[in-house]
Parts: structure tokens; sequence; C-alpha cells
């Protein structure tokens, strides 16, 4: 089986879409997005022979590289290529499987849209950079694509570039809810949307690119180093087991501190790409892209793809690099589980759902292999990105349905007209809700469970243990905001009275394609899939000895290893807790949104207006202030006005980039202008002028 | 008869001289002249300088050199009659637009 | 001072003035006119170089052709009396610095090849021609036609065919370009 072949196959097929799209989209973009439905069906099929054949051998890892570039004098040669490993084939399998997906209900979803050709250009050059990261075999090429990724999403948010801002857009004054209090009407427009998206990526990357150069030099200048590719997975994890980081001085410290320092540093890349807070701030606002683009960039993959470098980089997190990434997991989950509580706009709870998931995600393989974090947060970074996929899309049916209302003020009792709809979003939200039986429930416990039992472990090691308790106390209240914020979403979209008759009159399903594709993924959101077994409390699932098994923790050796019946304790224990929040949080919702409302009552709309809880409702409602707090910095402003700073800095001797070019033009202007004086129109003037240099060249060439 | 009365300098200067001065006559109506026409004339005598030069050089080198002048004399005389039918029939284009062939109007070009 | 001699240096007065007659006079006519003068003369010229065939040439085409076509050409204007057109001081100025450096330019050449051999004419970079004057023949056989004939045909048979194309290219052309408008 020519796994490689097939893998270099799979991330290079969506150029041939993505690259003439960006020429016939205009005139051809009905083909084109046929084009790319096959084309992405061949890298679906060919993702999965892939993982077919990555499972059926444990412990499959290899590479295939060609050295690209080389730096004589070193033994420095940068590699690109393709690796597989059972962790890379099943993200690649999962994009490329949720990128057919949408990409079926997105020819539904955008027909008839006046830019329809441009999206599936976008979105395949976008499949391209995603699975481009995840077959990356160094970090090298993982940041190449990472870029490439941020550019995609750059694309795709900005798809209706020609929208303008939301205070000036009467469709949006129009179907806003009145407690929108958080939104920043002026600065709410697709153009700025992927601008904050890519600017506050970038300040991510500046990390990762600073971690990385970090380990190449480190690396390279170890020396067990043999040469080739000091950055690709197994030269750089054999470096930090054997001491690179140990022995090499730089920044000005040594030893762990270094090592900690380059984890944390490439983290800081996941924390821009995942949403972590603080770095959280683009995802709300990028749901200003279509839903389809959402379903795909903001739930499944992009955002995945910190997630998955963090996996990646495992082997080289120190305890207190893992320390540091479980606890921004963790705030960042509560954080933004707290802003979906209030959130009215069916995309932004789902932006914010998807940041609170993420947190978790982090949080889980902040926990530590040996505490079984690893397995649980690669676990729930696949279900999640099904079920998130799922909610996307439905929201997509349900905008669709309702001709562009996103304001669940205006929906309610959906589910008589739009059914097919209701389950499938239903399913996806027993799934995040973790109701035994659905995927989540495996998935969100093991993280639970995994930061449970990195408290043990620490008290077992004599470490300190509020820095393990912290985040697994937040994380697990965290279960229970999410059980009420994405039951009330759902009771207040699809069930209840209408609360805009017309509207609900009006909804209708999606065509078929869309309804097999929203159905598919439901059932991909049963738990039985995972873990391949019918009894809910199974514990363990396939996964685990595929992916985690080959993965071991850099320091493993120091940790105390976790006993099977301790970890079998713990995990009843969250499991417990978590469906008494689940039960607490669905219940609240029900009574507020539910039974409350239908017996004439209004205790939600008290909550909001009562002094405290007024307070907390509008801290929260202005999303922590966060955004203002990035704007006030002027950091989207620093993008453009730092580099006009750059230009006008004083090089020295009052030279300056921008005074360079300025010359240049100016020079080139006047040379314009003099040539210019030659240029009467007259014939003969031309001719006079031609014969005069020519003749005057000859005598100087005779005088000599 | 030939040989005593058409026997001209033994040497190639005046022809040059000759060839320059016209030269530099078609020059100076080139640049001078504001009707086409006359900068036709222009060329017309700076061709007849070319072909002069040639023929001349030709003439004082070699036997064999000297057919040769008279051939490129020749090609550059039917080369100025292949010019000026479309010089003037661009002339007469000109004219067409512009109603006169003053070259002065001509200048759509400038910048 | 041969009777030749004489006629040679009249032949050159008169192309000479009428080349300015035909770069300087204000009235079209006369300079077209002053122009078929100074065709004719350097026919004469060319007599005097044993190129009879090109004389006979010159005269028919260049005098029987391409001054009729002038002569057509100068019934275009409106101002044939050349009461109006003045050239301006600029052109003026242009003509008249041009015409001395081209003049400079072309005596000085003309002086170099004459006393110091056409090696050096062109700062060495021409080596076609080698001969010093010396070596100059005094005169050669009037059998040329024949020659020239042979030579068409033969060495430069390839350029003969190319103008051959080049003019009924032209004659296509000149029709193109005086061809009415298609509304």
């Amino acid at each position: 089986m020519p796994v490689f072949a097939l893998a270099t196959a799979c991330v290079l097929l969506p150029l041939l879409v993505a690259v003439p799209g960006v020429f016939v989209w205009r005139k051809s973009g009905g083909p084109l997005a046929l084009f790319a439905l096959v084309v992405h069906a061949l890298g679906f099929a060919a993702s999965l022979a892939i993982l077919a054949a990555t499972l059926s051998t444990p412990g499959f890892e290899g590479a295939s590289t060609i050295p690209w570039l080389a730096f004589p004098g070193t033994k420095i040669v940068f590699s690109l290529g393709v690796h597989i490993d059972a962790l890379g084939a099943m993200m690649l399998a999962v994009v490329q499987g949720l990128g057919f997906g949408v990409l079926v209900v997105s020819r539904w979803y955008l027909h008839g849209d006046r830019f329809f050709g441009r999206f599936f250009s976008s979105f395949s050059f976008f499949v391209f950079s995603m699975s481009g990261v995840v077959i990356a075999p160094g970090l090298l090429q993982a940041f190449i694509c990472w870029e490439l990724v941020g550019l995609g999403s750059y694309f795709l948010i900005g798809y209706w570039h020609d929208k303008p801002a939301a205070s000036k857009d009467p469709e949006y004054q129009a179907g806003k809810p009145f407690y929108a209090t958080g939104v920043d009407e002026d600065r709410l427009s697709p153009s700025y949307a992927q601008l904050k998206a890519f600017l506050v990526n970038r300040v991510g990357d500046f990390g990762f690119l600073s971690g990385l150069a970090l380990c190449a030099w480190i690396v390279s200048s170890w020396s067990g180093f043999q040469g080739g590719d000091p950055l690709s997975w197994n030269t750089l994890f054999g470096a930090v087991a054997g001491g690179a980081f140990q022995t090499g001085t730089g920044l000005g410290s040594t030893g762990q501190a270094l090592l900690t320092i380059a984890g944390i540093l490439i983290f800081l890349g996941a924390m821009g790409k995942s949403a972590q807070f603080p770095f959280h701030v683009w995802l709300p606002d990028a749901m200003q892209g279509p839903t389809t683009a959402s379903a795909i960039i903001h739930a499944a993959t992009m955002v995945a793809a910190g997630v998955f470098l963090t996996a990646r980089i495992t082997p080289m997190l120190t305890p207190e690099a893992l320390v540091f990434v479980q606890w921004v997991g963790a705030i960042t989950a509560i954080v933004a589980a707290t802003i979906a509580c209030v959130q009215w706009d069916y995309k932004a709870v789902l932006a914010y759902s998807t940041v609170s998931q993420l947190g978790y995600m982090m949080a889980g393989l902040g926990a530590g292999v040996a505490a079984g974090g690893f397995g649980a947060g690669t676990g729930h970074l696949f279900t999640h990105a099904i079920f998130k996929c799922l909610l996307f899309l439905g929201a997509a049916s349900v905008i669709h349905g309702l001709h562009g209302v996103q304001d669940l003020g205006r929906m309610g009792g959906l589910a008589r007209k739009m059914p097919f709809t209701a389950i499938a979003t239903g399913a996806a939200t027993l799934a995040i809700l973790g109701v035994p039986g659905f995927s989540s429930f495996w998935s969100k416990d093991a993280i639970l469970a995994a930061t449970s039992a990195k408290v043990y472990l620490a008290s077992e090691s004599g470490v300190c243990t509020w820095t393990a308790l912290v985040p697994h106390i937040l994380v697990t209240v965290t279960a229970g905001l999410t059980a009420f914020y994405m039951s009330r979403q759902w009771i207040l979209a699809f069930l209840g009275k209408s609360r805009d008759q017309h509207l609900a009159d009006h909804a209708h399903d999606p065509d078929k394609p869309t309804i097999a594709v929203l159905l598919v993924l439901a059932l991909l959101s049963l738990q039985f899939f995972w873990t391949g077994s019918v009894n809910p409390f199974a514990p363990g699932s396939w996964l685990d000895a595929a992916v985690v098994a080959p993965v071991k923790g850099v320091f493993a050796g120091g940790v105390p290893v976790l006993e099977e019946h301790v970890a079998h304790h713990l995990h009843v224990q969250t499991m417990i807790q978590t469906l008494v929040l689940l039960v607490l949080g669905v219940g609240a919702s029900l009574w507020l949104y539910l039974w409350n409302p239908s017996r004439g009552g209004h205790v939600a709309e008290d909550l909001r207006r009562r002094p405290v809880t007024n307070l907390v409702w509008q801290f929260l409602a202005n999303l922590w202030f966060v955004d203002r707090l990035w704007t006030l910095l002027g950091a989207f402003g620093i993008g453009i006005r730092g580099s006009q700073a750059v230009a006008r800095a004083d090089l020295g001797s009052g030279l300056s980039l921008d005074g360079a070019i300025d010359g240049a033009a100016g020079s080139s202007r006047l040379a314009g202008r003099v040539v210019n004086l030659f240029q009467g129109g007259r014939s003969g003037a031309y001719a006079g002028w031609t014969a005069l240099v020519l003749f005057g060249l000859v005598s100087l060439l005779l005088l000599f | 008869m030939n040989d005593i009365l058409l026997a001209g300098p033994e040497h190639l200067g005046p022809y040059l001289a000759v060839g320059a001065l016209l030269f530099a006559f078609g020059i100076l109506a080139c640049v001078t002249r504001r009707n086409a026409v006359g900068y036709l004339i222009g060329i017309e005598l700076m061709l007849n300088a070319g072909a002069l030069n040639a023929v001349a050089y030709g003439r004082f080198r070699s036997l064999e050199a000297a057919a040769e002048g008279q051939i490129l004399g020749l090609f550059v005389i039917a080369l100025a009659a292949a010019e000026a039918a479309i010089a003037l029939a661009l002339v007469y284009a000109v004219f067409r637009n512009f109603r006169d062939v003053d070259l002065d109007l001509v200048r759509t070009l400038r910048s | 001072m041969s009777p030749s001699i004489v006629l040679f240096w009249a032949l050159v007065a008169v192309v000479v003035a009428a080349a300015a007659g035909a770069a300087l006079a204000r009235n079209l006519v006369y300079s077209a006119l002053s122009l078929g003068v100074c065709l004719a003369g350097v026919a004469g010229l060319y007599l005097f170089l044993q190129a009879e065939y090109l004389a006979v040439i010159q005269m028919s085409v260049y005098v029987g052709g391409i001054l009729i076509l002038v002569l057509f050409g100068v019934m275009f204007s409106r101002d044939l009396l050349g009461n109006q057109t003045r050239p301006s001081l600029p052109a003026r100025l242009l003509g008249g610095i041009t015409f001395l450096v081209v003049l400079v330019a072309a005596a000085r050449t003309a002086w170099v090849a004459a006393h110091r051999g056409m090696l050096q004419t062109v700062a060495g970079s021409l080596s076609v021609v080698r001969s010093a004057p010396e070596e100059w023949p005094g005169t050669i056989a009037s059998n040329a036609p024949i020659h020239l004939g042979s030579l068409l045909m033969d060495q430069w048979l390839a350029p003969f065919l190319v103008i051959a194309i080049l003019l009924t290219v032209v004659l296509v052309a000149a029709l193109g370009l005086v061809r009415k408008e298609l509304p």
C-alpha cells in the first residue's frame, strides 16, 4: 500500500481545484463545484485507505521526505515530505472527510451566491494547507502549511468582502437582537474579521517561529546531531531525549528551562490558531464568513490544528510547559462557556462553544500522557470535530431555512417544520453535552478523568497540587455550563412557541444531499462508533491503542505511573460528577427557556435585569471586555501601524525605508519628466534628436 | 570617351563629402519642415546620400566591391521606392484625418 | 584641370545647391523640383563612379517614379506656396545644430577615409574595407551590368528576393492604408 504516495496525493489534489478555480470561478462556478466534489471525494477515499493501512499495523510510523533546503558548511538539510502515523492518519481522514461533507452542503447553502465559485477555490486551498500541516514531517513544513492555513481561513472568512460594517449594514440593523451589547458594530464586517483573524494568528505565529528557530539552533548545535532536518519529529525528539536542551545555552537559560521556553513558544502558535484565551477574539468575529466555511474551519480543522500541533510536540513538553498548556486551556474553557450563556446569535453560541471545547482539549493535553490526558485530548479533538461540524451544518440549515436570520430571539418551534435539522442538531447537542451513548460522553469524561488524575499524581509525587487542581475545577464547572448553554440554544431554536410565526411557517429542511450528510455525521456522533461497544460505560476506545500508545512523554520516567484501579476509580468519580452537572445544566435551561415561558413566566428576562445578576450579565455580554482590550491596545492597528512605523523608522543619517522608496519613486518621476521634454509629438524633433545623438556619438568615437 | 570625360577624382573624399552634405540637408529638412511631404523629401535626400556613399566606397576598393557597391545602391533605390509609396499612403491617411498634412497637427501621441 | 574634373565639380555644386534648395525652400513645389535636380545630379555622380547602370536606374526609378509620387503628395498641402509655414525657432535651432553635428561627423569620416585608409574610419570595428588609397583601381570595366546581373542571381539572390517580396507587401499595404474605412 503506497501510503506516502496516497498521502501526497491527498494533500496536493485539492490544488487542482484551488489554482484553476482562481481563474474560472466567475464563469464556471457550478462545474468547479462539481469538480471539487470529485476531487475531495477522491481525497477522502485516499485518506480512508491510509487510515486503514495505518491502523492495521500497530505502531505504524514512517516518513518519506525529500531534501529541500541545505545550508553548506553545516549538516542541516531541511526537508519536505510526508509523515504518517496513527494520529496523523486519523486527523487526515477527519480533515478530508469533513471537507467532503461540508462541500456537499456548501453547494446547497451557497447556491446562487454572487461569489459562488470562489468559495470552492478557497475551500480547496484550505483543505490542501490543512492536510499539509497534518502530514508534515517536521516543524518547518508544519509552520509553512500553518501559515497557508491562516491564509486559507483569511480567504474564507472574508468571502463576502464587500459586505459593509454592521453599523452601516441595514440588514444587520434590522435583524439584530436589541440585547447584543458586546458587539462592536463599527468593526464587525467580513473584511475586518478576516484581518483580525490573520493578525491575531500572526501574534501566535511569532511565538511559533521563535520556538522553531530555537529548536533548530539547539538541535543542530547538539553534539549528537547526525545531519539532516533538525526539526523533523524523530530528530527533534531524539535530541530532546538525548539531552540537547540540557547542554545547549540560549536566551540566558540552560537545561530544562530552555526546553520549557521552546515548548511554550511553539504552543503560542497553537494558542493563536486554536483561539485560546486571550487570542480567542478572532473566532466569534470569524462568523462573518459563510456558515459552511465555519463548519470546516472553526469547528473541525483549522482550530484543531493548534491542538494537533500541541499533541505532536507532546514528547518535548516539560511538566512546566504542560502546566502552562493546561491552565491556558482551562481558563479558555470557562471564559468562553460563560460568554456563550448570554449569546443570542445562533452562530455566536457555536463560536464560543468551539473556543470552550478547544480549551477543554488543551486542558486535556496539558494533563500529560501519564494521566491519560493525551488520549483524552486527542480523542476529544476527533469527536468534537464531528459534532461541531454537524452543529455548524445544522446552523447553516437553520439560517438558510430562515432566509438569513440568525437571531435566537426570533426562532422557536422550528422542529415542526425542520425535523431532520432538529434531529441532527439534537444529536450533536446531546453529543456535546456528554450524554451517555454519544461520543463526547467518552471523550469529555476522559478529559475530566485525566485532569483529576493529574491532581492525584501531583499529590502522589509531592508536587504542589493546586496547579493541577484549579484547572480541574474550572474544567468541571465548564462541563455544567456547556450543558446549560448548548441545551439552551437547542431549546430556544427548536422547541417551544415560535417567536416569529412568519419565519417559522416558511422554515424548511435542506435538500437531500445535505440531509444525508447531516445524518451521517449524527451517526458518527454516537458513542458506538468510537468505543466499539454499545455499553456507554465501557472504558477506552480503539483510538487509545493506535494513537496514544506510541507516544511517550519526555519525562515519563520521573512521573509515577497511574495504577489501573486508581484510574478506574477516578473515571467513575468524574462520570458521576459530569452526569450530575449535565442534569443540572439541562434542567436549568429547560426551566428557564421552556417550562417557565410556557407558563407565562419570564424568569430569564428578570435575571437579566436584577441589579447583581445584571452586572454579571453585562460583563459576560461584553465578552469579558477582552475584545475592547485588544482594540484599545490598537492591536489590529499594530499590524498596519506597526509596519508603517517600521517603514518610517530612521535607519541612520536620516534614511528610512519609506524615504528610500519615496526617493526611488521620485527620481523615476523626475527622470520621466526629463524624458518627457523630448516627447513633444513632433516627428521632426524626434528625427533631429536621434540624428544629433547618433552623430554626436560617432564624432566622439572618431575623436579618440 | 568615357575614360576621358567621366574620369572622376582618384579619391573617395569628394564623394563622401557630397554624401555628407546631402545627408545633413536631409536631416535639416526633416527637422525643420512642418509639412509631411517636406519631411519625405528630407528622407529621400538621406537615402540618396547613403546610396552614393555605398557606390563610392565600392568603386574605390576593388573590382568586386564596385559591383557590390552598385548592388547595394540598387537595393537602396528599391527600398526608397517602397518607402516612398508607404509614406505617401500615410500622408494620404493623415490628410484624410486631419484635412491637412501639417505635422504640427499630428501630435496626438505626445505626452 | 581636365574637363571632366571641372564637370565633376560643377555637378557637385549643383547637387549640393539643389539639396539646400530642397531642404530650405519655403515653397513646397520648389522644394520638390529641387529634389528632382538633386537626384539627377546624383545620377551624374554615379556616372563618374562608373556605375552607369545605377545612374540609369536612378533616373528612371527615383526621378521618374519617386519624384512624381512626391509631387502628387505635394498636392495635398494647403500651404503650397509656403506663406504660412515657417519653422518654429526651437525647430530651426535644433535643425541647425543637428546639421552642423552631422556635417562635422560625416566630414571627419570622409577625411579619415580619404587620407588614412578606410580601416580607421569607425574606430577599427569594421574590418570590411581594408585597402589603402594607393591600391584603388583607376578605372573598372564597363561590362558592369552583366557582372551585376550575375551577382544578383548568385550571391545576392536572397536580398533580391526579399526586396521583391517587400515590394509586393508594400503594394498591398499602401492599398490597405488608403482604403476607405468601412462604416
